[in-house]
């Protein structure tokens, strides 16, 4: 049976002076799952995104691959990659160029626009075509868990559709976290979803109902 | 970790080496045994436009560095790359220069 890898993230705590943003975390994911981290504006998201990753330092923190500590986990070859919020490549480089950097044979990327897009740079993509094929760098990055910080801002219906098809194919290679405020998509793809609510995560077992309960969503 | 690092540093070689070669511009374009005397000042003028980088790039361009984090790369372990290039780079065309001048 293949083993499959999880990564939990327990016992965080970050305060921004003197306010406490995130206590009592806990978050499991899995390989060849799509876990969701719902939240409000301000609630904590990204930075446990960050924090998850180690480029955020909080108070306190564990994170453990398959039941091992470790420090920063960005460090650690193949197991995490991260999409920020803002851009991720610079400007200057090419598509193709980018997707290398990152271990990523453009061809193996199916995306019928990438024939003409790969030789253009970065920053002469429009904003919203430089988001997906960021997302994408990212997306199928050979790691065992990648971290998508709303991958569906700026995009517009189409390629949101194209990206959660992506979404569901990945998963079968490595474990997905995602965050976004497009619950709609974000609820149809997940395996298991996370409410973020005064700084704390929830397990949502039925997540429509519980998430109408808690008030992130209106009846 | 050599490409990451001259990736990082094409961002700021040609401001991080101006500065080094107008430092010994001003001093009087020393060269052979007076060089050396000059050596120390200019290693601490290197040092000091790098805190000028350091501040500025943490200020201004922080979300680059994200790009480099995901390769597995640390922020501390970029500008000590980076760094050490820019020595190699500015020494070495100094030595360069002094060795070709002696030559002829």
């Amino acid at each position: 049976m293949e083993h499959l890898a999880v990564l939990e993230a327990d016992s965080i705590e970050l305060t921004f002076g003197g306010r406490k943003i995130l206590q009592n975390i806990y978050l499991k994911i899995r390989s060849n799952q799509v876990t969701a981290i719902l939240g409000q504006n301000g609630s904590g998201k990204s930075c446990l995104l960050q924090i998850i990753f180690g480029t955020l330092a909080p108070t306190y923190k564990s994170v453990r691959w398959n039941g091992q500590y470790v420090k920063s986990p960005y460090r650690k070859q193949g197991l995490v990659r991260y999409l920020p919020q803002h851009p991720l490549t610079p400007s200057s480089m090419r598509v193709e160029e980018a997707f290398g950097w990152y271990g990523i044979h453009i061809d193996s990327v199916n995306y019928e626009k990438m024939p003409l897009l790969k030789n253009q740079r970065m920053g002469q993509l429009s904003g919203g075509e430089r988001r997906f094929l960021e997302t994408l760098m990212i997306l199928f990055s050979p790691v065992q868990f990648v971290l998508l910080d709303e991958p569906f801002s700026h995009l517009s219906p189409i390629y949101v559709e194209q990206l959660k098809t992506m979404i569901q194919e990945q998963k079968s290679q490595k474990g997905i976290l995602i965050t976004d405020h497009l619950y709609r998509d974000v609820l149809e793809i997940a395996d298991q979803t996370y409410l973020i609510q005064n700084g704390t995560t929830y397990l949502l077992s039925n997540p429509w109902q519980e998430l109408v309960d808690r008030g992130y969503i209106p009846e | 970790m050599l490409s990451a690092t001259w990736l990082f540093y094409r961002n700021f070689w040609v401001f991080s080496q101006a500065v080094a070669w107008g430092g010994w511009l001003m001093a009087g374009l020393p060269l052979g045994e007076e060089l050396w005397s000059f050596l120390g000042l200019l290693f601490w003028l290197k040092l000091f436009s790098y805190g000028v980088i350091w501040i500025l790039t943490h200020t201004f361009s922080r979300q680059g560095y994200c790009f480099y984090q995901n390769l597995g790369y640390s922020i501390p372990m970029l500008f000590v790359g980076a760094f050490g290039l820019d020595l190699l780079l500015f020494f070495g065309l100094l030595t360069l220069i002094s060795w070709s001048i002696s030559l002829f």
